[in-house]
């Protein structure tokens, strides 16, 4: 177990994955650590699949390892939907952002927003263009940004309305130019690591 | 008419068929009838709200009775990919033997309580149908009759098929084939199919899956079937279905008509033949005839015939307990169960062995009330099962301990075949298959025995070793193969701490690995955990492992406790014997390597080392015979050659010597062919030893010719070394075309001469006008060249005094005659006379100028590229700017607190040149920001904060400049490379004498790079549609380069398609492009490294949907 420590402080990411499993990371880390591993595992290195593929599957176990930690911020799940995204799980993607949909009586734009894209996957998409664009007007109804004004003006341009997509344009920039942006939705549990980059930057 | 009579009656034999499992079903899965059930109350209200069609409040109730029901047990490896609202299920099934009955046995109480869930799932997918989401719906109703995924459903199938209503199965097959999944589909239809016969064991022997999808499933009946159903007729659906199966019946029918004909034909033709002379052997005859016809009837749902065939059978045959089971199924169906019941135990009594009886009667009880004695004769049909399995197995473990490894495979095969739930045979025939050389099926087979089996140490060891005894094409490969053979290994060390095998697995493998450390670290924890008996072979590998580490006492330690302990194996007494050579007691090593020939050990390298021994005590003869040995076993053994060129060299056998030596060069060029480049350079360096010698061997002999035969062979080794044999030169000398070489030398005075003058004037110009700088430039060149000489860098000094001189005597065998003419002329026109006089030092002072001066215009800047440029660290003072103030529309960072500035970044980012710059970026970029702050610019967009400051800056006598600080040009030029290639390419324009660096945004280079290869791979799979725009040869390669080359062509990447705002995820972000291409929308989702500014395709599809 110490050594999982030792490897995860000397950011040896090649050793920590050649030697230990999923359930050894788990069980030898706390939940913000481990989650600090996936992030660093994910994200440093854009290119390596290795990485990338173990980051995932540590992600999902730490979901199943640490439940309590991982129910109590329902953005967590919505950091594993990021995950997701990016190694073409379109549909485990739309189950974690639904999944922190569900866990929320009045779910914030920003994921209404990230719901919306769901429609976006290749052959069969988990959600109908409808849906996603219900999402997006729930979103919007909720708050304006210059990044829910942009994909109206995309969805105009697809359909070919182009006064609505000119309409929509002027929005997005008023919008842009007034800085108006979704917050991100990071998890708590990540957050107190940019604040401390932040001020070592 | 007839048609609707048959329907009719088509509907009645259903009806009559399906009965029993109605009440099954009715009395087992209908959760009205366990209001107590979890969920119950919340699956109520959703079915109200259901008929009230109000489906948002019915999918929410629903939703909850799904979560609060009682799950099946499932598989759920993979069950995060398809699920929706409920709750993940984790637990495994673990079922084994025939999994349907096994099941029913072991779950037949649980299923009761799954009847919430699979009700509930029921009406969701319902309503996801109505809603025209057949991809939830299907989703919904593979929850409903219990599957998960394909793999599943065999196994679960058949689990649950007796509580099953076959309409569900029927829409999950609708629904599948509706988004696809026609396998799936096809499939699920004829076990739907099967459902309605299970019950009675009567299969539909007409039947072909093939067929019954596309004549009764036909796209038309489907459509229309759909339509009704979301217009919410639900007879008329309902009818559609059971329609579809006329065309199956009708031909099922007209078959057991001529088969019934035939057999009351051949019945009457014996009656008429031989009815007055049947004889007592003639019986069963009959028997069969009769039975076959009961079979035929039974099948036509004429049981009365039916019954009367079966009685007639057995009256011809009474000891053959098939007719009497027969007769009790067909009881059985017209729920006579205690007639069935004493026909099953008849059939029994004949025939104690046969599950298939047991399982029936275990039917019979189940209807009639009596579980426990079902229970009984289930247990019976397992152990029967178990006994069949055993019998294959064990035939397939003979066969592996012969060695017949085919054989086993077989052997195993059919065990696999009989009973495909059961990780054993997996297990089995994965080693036969392991032994037989055939690893990765072997991994397969072991793979998929863990999956049956997870919590078996023994399966992941095995797998393990199989992946350590995978061959490697690359080193990559290789570790790639060690590191899932550890994780393996690992798991298994989980499962079983104290497993000393595995702890020998792990060192094995750390060793293959090259880590010898922790591979003895593990050694020492099996020795702790081993039985005595395997002490010896741990010790023999720890004492192996310490000699590789050059520990050689505790080598010599290790192999005398193994000896004690009664092992006496000759590899003992060798690595006895190599550690005491090693050590310089030369004398003891030869005895034990006697000990170990002796032993029995005959492998060549024992008396490869025992020749070395030989060799050192100077017992020539001896050691030369030990070599010559070696070499017959091993014709390809290089050092071994090496080693008898040495004896013999000693012996003063010069011409033996010399042929060992080349014989050692020729073996070694080879193997250097098959080598990786990795181990080239070690190579190198052995054959120039080896070149070396043997030429010297010949010139020590006096043989010059040989010798410069030799020279030739060490050329390579002369021009690193820089050292020539004069005599050998002025041989080669003599070889050349003087002419030629006259020609080229001529050519090369002029040239030199002129480049003399051109570079002598400007020089002393700079010394008359600029003499203390000129000196001052000079020394420091001096100092350069000095500092070269000192740390022995030859090749610099020399390269940069005479560049001609070096290529003429280090090419001398390469180059054409008149170009060594010309060299030496160019050699002779630069320094010529002057060479030798003082002038000539000065003009070799003029060359060390532009060392330092104008580095880039001679050849020796070629060689400051290769020292590393240095980056070099901002003073401190430059790290605590001002931060810039948040309140005038800067806010360049998300309010979330993430420090990536996306827009900013992303698209005009000068600085993500280097990703050893990141700090040095952020530092250039708040200064950018701090200064456009200043001059009181608004960042509305970074085009207009660059147009304003290019603007007010140029208009101020002040360029766009940035300190170039730390940057070094190299750093830069290759970053500028790579930044090019991956779409966007920025422009650097570096001026030294400034020290400015400008930056900005060039064209793009309309090139597209994938991520990686997976990507490839992803991006040409089926869903992907790419054969809708571009003809697929089948090659990943191929056609995901004639992807890219229509995005490409079609510069989906341009700023206009972009469809989504860019989404930041920490240190890089992704774009998402959608165009429309030859009528089909294409999408594109790119990802950009913050970093370095690399964008790489990360996904692309034909929108289909």
């Amino acid at each position: 177990m110490n050594r999982i420590k030792e490897l995860v402080s000397q950011k040896d990411w090649n050793l920590l994955i050649l030697t230990s499993s999923f359930e050894e990371i788990c069980k030898a880390l706390s939940f913000k650590d481990a989650m600090h591993v996936v992030k660093h595992l994910f994200y440093d290195d854009i290119q390596d699949d290795e990485k990338q593929q173990y980051a995932l599957k540590l992600a999902f176990k730490i979901k199943d390892h640490f439940k309590t930690e991982w129910e109590s911020d329902w953005k967590n799940d919505v950091f594993l939907g990021g995950l997701c995204v990016m190694l073409w799980r379109y549909n485990e993607r739309y189950l974690c952002y639904k999944r922190a949909y569900d866990k929320l009586n009045d779910p914030p734009a920003e994921l209404l927003f990230l719901l919306s894209d769901c429609n976006s996957a290749p052959g069969a998409p988990p959600i109908t263009d409808k849906e996603a664009e219900l999402y997006l007007k729930k979103s919007m109804e909720k708050k304006m940004t210059s990044e829910s004004a942009f994909t109206m003006k995309s969805i105009c341009r697809l359909k070919g309305d182009k006064s609505q997509e000119e309409y929509w344009d002027k929005v997005y920039k008023k919008l842009e130019k007034e800085n108006v942006h979704f917050d991100q939705l990071i998890p708590d549990v990540l957050k107190a690591t940019h604040s401390e980059n932040k001020e070592k930057i | 008419m007839r048609l609707w009579m048959i329907n009719r009656w088509i509907f009645f034999c259903l009806f009559s068929l399906v009965m029993p499992f109605f009440f099954v079903e009715a009395s087992l899965v209908n959760p009205d009838l366990r209001p107590r059930l979890p969920g119950y109350k919340d699956f109520n209200k959703g079915r109200a709200y259901f008929n009230e069609e109000n489906w948002e409040e019915a999918i929410f109730f629903f939703d909850q009775a799904i979560k609060k029901s009682k799950k099946p047990l499932f598989n759920c490896d993979n069950f995060y990919a398809d699920e929706e609202g409920a709750s993940p299920e984790t637990s495994s099934c673990g079922c084994e033997g025939d999994p349907r009955w096994i099941y029913y046995n072991r779950y037949i109480q649980d299923e009761i309580e799954f009847a919430v869930y699979r009700h509930s799932h029921f009406y969701f997918g319902l309503i996801r149908l109505y809603q025209g989401d057949i991809n939830k719906a299907n989703l919904h109703f593979k929850r409903a009759i219990g599957f998960k995924n394909e793999n599943e459903m065999g196994e679960l199938f058949y689990s649950i098929a007796n509580f099953m209503d076959p309409y569900w199965i029927v829409l999950s097959s609708l629904t599948n084939l509706q988004i696809g999944h026609i396998e799936e589909a096809e499939k699920l239809c004829g076990l739907g199919f099967q459902t309605q016969y299970y019950v009675n064991d009567i299969e539909y022997e007409c039947r072909d899956d093939k067929w019954i999808l596309t004549d009764c499933l036909s796209e038309e009946h489907v459509d229309d079937f759909i339509e009704r159903f979301a217009n919410r007729e639900w007879e008329v659906s309902r009818l559609i279905l059971l329609c579809t199966t006329d065309s199956i019946i009708n031909d099922a029918i007209n078959k057991i008509d001529i088969a019934i004909e035939r057999v009351e034909w051949a019945i009457c033709e014996k009656d008429g033949s031989v009815r007055w002379h049947i004889l007592p052997e003639q019986l069963p005859a009959y028997s069969v005839l009769y039975s076959n016809c009961g079979v035929l009837y039974t099948k036509k749902g004429e049981y009365h015939k039916a019954l009367l065939n079966f009685t007639k059978a057995i009256e011809f045959n009474s000891l053959d307990p098939e007719l009497y089971f027969c007769r009790g199924n067909v009881y059985l169906i017209r729920e006579e169960y205690s007639k069935a019941l004493a026909d099953y135990q008849q059939a029994i009594l004949l025939d104690p062995s046969n599950s298939k009886y047991y399982r029936q009667r275990a039917l019979a009880y189940t209807i009639m009330g009596s579980l426990d004695k079902a229970k009984q004769d289930l247990a019976v049909v397992e152990e029967q099962n178990n006994k069949l399995k055993a019998y294959q197995n064990e035939l397939g473990l003979q066969e592996f301990s012969k060695g017949s490894f085919e054989k086993a495979i077989d052997h195993f095969n059919q065990f696999i075949e009989f009973h495909p739930h059961l990780a054993t045979g997996y297990q089995n025939r994965g080693a036969a298959l392991y032994q037989a050389g055939k690893l990765e099926e072997a991994i397969r087979d072991y793979s998929e025995a863990i999956r049956l089996d997870p919590a078996q140490a023994d399966l992941y060891q095995m797998r393990a070793v199989a992946f350590m005894s995978l061959p490697a094409t690359n080193e990559k490969e290789k570790r790639a193969h060690l590191m899932e053979a550890q994780n393996n290994l690992l798991t298994a060390l989980e499962i079983n701490p104290k497993g000393a095998e595995i702890y020998q697995n792990l060192a094995a493998s750390c060793s293959l690995g090259g880590n010898l450390r922790t591979a003895l670290d593990f050694y020492q924890k099996a020795l702790e955990l081993a039985p005595k008996q395997d002490h010896p072979q741990i010790l023999k590998n720890l004492s192996s492992l310490h000699f590789k580490l050059g520990e050689y006492e505790k080598a010599l330690l290790n192999c005398e406790k193994a000896i004690q302990l009664g092992c006496k194996e000759g590899e003992l007494y060798f690595i006895q014997g190599c550690s005491l050579f090693e050590t310089n007691q030369t004398e003891q090593a030869l005895q034990k390597y006697d000990l170990a020939i002796h032993a029995g050990y005959d492998d060549p390298k024992v008396y490869f080392h025992r020749a070395k021994a030989y060799f050192c005590l100077h017992q020539f003869d001896k050691a030369l015979e030990d070599a010559t040995r070696v070499l017959k076993a091993d014709a390809d053994n290089t050092e071994c050659y090496k080693l008898r060129g040495l004896i013999s060299l000693s012996k003063h056998q010069d011409l033996e010597a010399y042929a060992d030596f080349r014989m050692a060069l020729r073996t070694s060029t080879s193997a250097l062919d098959s080598d990786s480049p990795i181990n080239n350079n070690a190579n190198q360096a052995n054959n120039s030893f080896l070149k070396l010698n043997a030429a010297g061997t010949m010139f020590q002999s006096g043989d010059l010719v040989t010798s410069l035969d030799g020279l030739s062979i060490y050329m390579p080794f002369l021009e690193s070394q820089l050292t020539f044999s004069e005599k050998s030169l002025l041989k080669k000398m003599g070889q050349i075309q003087f002419d030629v070489f006259g020609r080229g030398l001529a050519a090369g005075l002029i040239d030199g001469g002129a480049e003399t003058l051109k570079e002598l004037g400007p020089f002393l110009a700079n010394i008359l006008f600029h003499p203390i700088e000129t000196t001052e430039e000079l020394l420091t060149a001096i100092q350069f060249l000095f500092s070269k000489a000192l740390e022995e860098e030859w090749e610099t000094v020399f390269e940069a005094l005479a560049p001609e001189l070096k290529e003429l005597l280090s090419k001398w065998d390469q180059i054409e005659d008149y170009h060594k003419g010309r060299l030496t002329g160019l050699f002779i026109g630069k320094n010529g006379v002057a060479a030798l006089t003082a002038l000539g030092a000065v003009k070799t002072c003029s060359k060390l100028k532009n060392v330092v001066v104008g580095g880039y215009k001679t050849k020796f800047s070629c060689l400051l590229k290769r020292t590393k440029p240095e980056v070099l660290a901002l003073p401190a003072s430059e790290l605590s700017l001002p931060p810039v103030p948040k309140d005038k529309g800067w806010h360049l960072s998300y309010p979330g607190g993430e420090v990536i500035k996306t827009e900013f970044y992303h698209e005009h980012a000068l600085f993500r040149i280097s990703p050893e710059l990141v700090q040095q970026r952020s530092i250039l970029e708040e200064r950018a920001i701090r200064k456009s702050h200043e001059l009181g610019v608004p960042f509305n967009s970074w085009e207009e904060f660059e147009n304003l400051t290019l603007t007010e800056l140029t208009e101020a006598g002040q360029p766009l400049a940035l300190d170039s600080r730390g940057i070094q040009s190299s750093i830069v030029e290759a970053e500028i490379a790579n930044t090019g290639s991956t779409g966007r390419k920025v422009e650097v324009i570096l001026n030294e004498q400034e020290n400015i660096v400008t930056v900005g945004l060039a064209a793009k280079t309309n090139k597209i790079l994938v991520r990686n290869k997976n990507t490839k791979n992803h991006i040409m799979q089926s869903e992907h549609a790419w054969d809708k725009l571009i003809k697929l040869t089948g090659d990943v390669e191929e056609d995901c380069k004639n992807v890219i080359k229509l995005l490409e062509e079609n510069q989906i990447f341009l700023e206009k398609y972009r469809v989504k705002p860019i989404e930041s995820f920490g240190k890089f972000i992704r774009y998402n492009h959608q165009m429309k291409i030859n009528g089909y929308q294409v999408k594109a989702a790119f990802n950009v490294n913050l970093e370095n500014g690399e964008m790489f395709l990360n996904d692309a599809w034909v929108i289909t949907k």
